[in-house]
């Protein structure tokens, strides 16, 4: 490009009356000069740096309000399908466990299982009956205190 | 209409675009930052009266722009008293290769920086983001008029204080 021409391009751009594709052309032309329109080549320079700055991540208000997720509505009759198989489910298992062998008796002699038993139930009946009259001899006390008590 | 395919399509892929924006206005990262976040959620909560904006592009770019100036007349004494050294820049380089040198860059910064917000603004739109005259216009809120004037005196002003110290 002439110098005159450039001249006159750079005049146009400082005025604002540069079209897109002028700048383009002002620009390349520039590009191949050497110290000619320093401030110019250094503000293109400049200019064509700003783009790629860093930007921040900035939060989406469209993506935190997210939209409102379809319930899926299940029909009554897969409910039912689901509540028979259960049902059938719970009384095979429930049938299957009575035939189940149940825990082995401790004593194989009913005689003396019925002895042991036996044992034991007085065992617990005399430390029951000891219980007992702890009991009504605290409870005649009680009496007593609440006849002098009457008596003032 | 589908909000959220229109706000995802339209409105949050122009994050970036918003930011650097808002950045030629305040020239603060942190406040540019606040401003398209504050944009973001404004324009989203107002998504029923989309259908009545003509031009959402241009109607997100002059929201930013009225609320970078807002936050640029409240925050104005604390943006021009950083005392020199205190805005240094981080020394990570971007992925595009660096044309000018760190100082040149610096110097061109604080020849922009002297410029009023109008010029930034339309100074940006046009070399930065390549916009049509009309769609600054439109951005901007100003007439093609306007544009163009602004255009040319910050242009005539940087010109003057570059040539005086490169």
């Amino acid at each position: 490009m002439e110098n005159k021409d450039l001249d006159i391009l750079v005049q146009k751009y400082v005025e604002a009356q540069t079209t897109t594709e002028e700048e383009l052309v002002l620009k390349s032309a520039l590009a191949e000069r050497k110290d000619e329109y320093d401030d110019l080549q250094a503000l293109f320079g400049y200019f064509s740096q700003q783009k790629s700055i860093k930007t921040p991540q900035f939060v989406n208000p469209a993506f935190q309000e997210s939209t409102p997720v379809k319930r899926k509505v299940i029909s009554m009759q897969w409910v039912a399908a689901a509540a028979a198989i259960a049902i059938m489910v719970v009384a095979f298992f429930y049938f299957n466990q009575s035939n189940a062998v149940t825990s082995a008796d401790t004593f194989t002699d009913p005689q003396l299982a019925a002895e042991n038993a036996l044992k034991a139930l007085e065992i617990l009946s005399s430390e029951i009956n000891r219980g007992q009259s702890i009991a009504a001899d605290q409870l005649k006390e009680f009496e007593n205190l609440n006849k002098y008590l009457n008596i003032f | 209409m589908n909000y959220h395919q229109v706000f995802n399509d339209e409105v949050f892929p122009l994050s970036d675009k918003l930011y650097r924006f808002s950045l030629s206005i305040v020239r603060k990262n942190d406040i540019a930052e606040d401003v398209v976040q504050e944009i973001l959620i404004k324009v989203w909560e107002k998504r029923e009266d989309w259908k009545n904006w003509r031009n959402m592009d241009a109607m997100l770019f002059t929201m930013t722009k009225n609320l970078s100036l807002d936050k640029l007349k409240n925050k104005n004494n604390q943006l021009y008293t950083i005392p020199e050294g205190y805005d240094t820049e981080s020394d990570s380089a971007g992925p595009v290769q660096r044309v000018i040198s760190r100082d040149v860059e610096r110097i061109i910064d604080k020849a922009i920086a002297t410029l009023n917000e109008v010029q930034r603004m339309v100074i940006h739109l046009r070399d930065v983001e390549g916009y049509t005259y009309q769609e600054i216009a439109d951005k901007t809120d100003l007439t093609m008029a306007q544009v163009k004037v602004n255009l040319h005196r910050g242009r005539l002003e940087l010109r003057k204080k570059l040539q005086n110290q490169l």
